[in-house]
């Protein structure tokens, strides 16, 4: 039963079971996505409050949830490639991070669409949204680093040892900044708290975020499949699948 | 004279990730600011503009240095100085480069810092025209120190205390300008200034360049 999961370490096995399990984890993304996007933009209740602007929420939370996990799935990516020297952890590292960046800037930037009218301002400099900033720095921080280092194990070590300090910090910015925020007191308004929300709201919700899981999933093993064969292209396999496909 | 340019925009343009981290620099001085102060609006409508131009300066301050030690490590400054191209001409497309490569940026995010700053909306324009206009100068500056402190030990630590006191009157008149809504007398002195730099800091930072490349 181990084999199955030592299998997908080789990069070899990874790029064909991956190549297989593809196209289904492609299709049930898109599925999903596109399911649960049309019933919250189009079919779920507007808010008796916001109107119709909070159907951004069906794109804002998934991201601002899958920026946050994916910084830890990559730190632990980091940590195995760190340790055990791994090949194929080293690349999931590598690709995962700009995956992750790029889903933290849009939950920053849809969030400042969906203040401006709820808010009246793009941005405020309240807790939750100072420590996304943070995030994103983060990310851009690995991103940056792991670029002066060669595509080996070896050469990710600076960038994985950031992602892992950032990770272990995560908690601590996020206790900081909270303290911060209740510190200063700032301005009238009320954070947006979660309100108890109907089915009709929470469940195209949960169908989004389960899609956008699923697509960071999959563009991640596109990515990863890509990296693979960039970095194992002198080898006969790689040849041999190039041919094929 | 048209290949130098050429040159220094090839050279440019290969270490646009150093422009990234210019900005990611910058970006994090934005975070900071809120974070030391108060993220109340009414404060931060105060600093606001000023903080924008410190950003700025600071991002310009990083970035300067690049625009001669790689020249002066891999020998391209002794050929610069030997060749009949002038090096007035060298030294200016230097410094445009490194105002295409960080100032316009900078020019071109301002209302994002401004609006992160919670500035009132009336004063983006006004900061942003006089970040256009004191940006030049600033990077000829930036020239400047770099090619004083060219192949010193600790010259990068040096520059900016070179540079920072000949850095003021732009600042000053520049966020003038801005406060004032542009005032026409601030931004007639901003353009004097701009034509005055432009036309001595070249040939300046030519004479800093041979006594670069003789070290």
């Amino acid at each position: 039963m181990w084999r199955f999961f030592h299998q997908w370490g080789s990069p070899k096995s990874f790029f064909e079971l991956s190549g297989r399990c593809l196209p289904w984890i492609g299709g049930l993304a898109l599925l999903t996505l596109f399911s649960g996007l049309l019933w919250g933009l189009l079919y779920a209740p507007a808010d008796y409050q916001q109107g119709h602007s909070v159907r951004i929420m069906y794109v804002h939370v998934p991201a601002a949830i899958v920026a946050q996990s994916s910084y830890v799935l990559m730190a632990s990516c980091a940590l195995i490639s760190l340790i055990w020297k791994m090949k194929l952890a080293d690349v999931a590292f590598t690709t995962l991070a700009p995956i992750g960046g790029m889903v933290t800037a849009l939950a920053l930037l849809t969030g400042a669409i969906w203040g401006k009218p709820t808010w009246g301002t793009y941005w405020v400099w309240d807790a939750r949204l100072t420590s996304t900033l943070i995030l994103f720095l983060l990310y851009a921080g690995v991103i940056s680093l792991r670029q002066f280092g060669s595509p080996t194990p070896q050469g990710g070590r600076a960038a994985a040892l950031l992602a892992i300090i950032g990770v272990i910090n995560l908690p601590i910015i996020k206790y900081s900044v909270d303290w911060w925020f209740t510190l200063h007191q700032p301005a009238s308004f009320t954070l947006t708290a979660r309100p108890s929300m109907p089915f009709e709201m929470w469940a195209p919700l949960l169908v989004c975020v389960v899609g956008t899981y699923l697509w960071m999933i999959w563009l991640w093993l596109l990515r990863m499949r890509v990296e693979v064969i960039k970095r194992e292209s002198r080898s006969l396999w790689v040849k041999e699948a190039l041919l094929i496909s | 004279m048209r290949d130098v340019l050429m040159r220094e925009w090839w050279v440019a343009s290969r270490s646009l990730g150093r422009l990234g981290q210019t900005l990611l620099f910058m970006v994090l001085v934005l975070v900071l600011f809120p974070l030391a102060i108060s993220p109340e609006r009414a404060v931060l409508e105060q600093v606001g503009v000023g903080a924008v131009w410190i950003m700025s300066l600071l991002a310009m301050l990083s970035a300067a240095e690049h625009s001669i030690g790689p020249d002066l490590k891999s020998g391209a400054l002794d050929q610069m100085v030997l060749s009949e191209i002038p090096l007035w001409w060298q030294a200016l497309a230097k410094a445009l480069m490194h105002w295409l490569t960080v100032g316009l940026p900078i020019v071109l995010l301002s209302p994002i810092m401004c609006l992160m700053f919670a500035v009132e909306e009336r004063y983006w324009f006004w900061i942003t025209a006089a970040l256009f206009l004191t940006t030049p100068i600033l990077s000829l500056l930036c020239v400047l120190g770099a090619s004083l402190t060219a192949g010193l030990n600790a010259g990068s630590a040096l520059m900016p205390v070179l540079v920072a006191p000949l850095m003021l009157p732009p600042l000053i008149f520049g966020t003038q300008w801005a406060y004032q809504m542009g005032e026409p007398f601030y931004g007639y002195v901003l353009a004097a200034l701009l034509s005055l730099t432009s036309v001595v800091v070249p040939w300046v930072v030519s004479l800093a360049l041979r006594v670069a490349a003789s070290r």
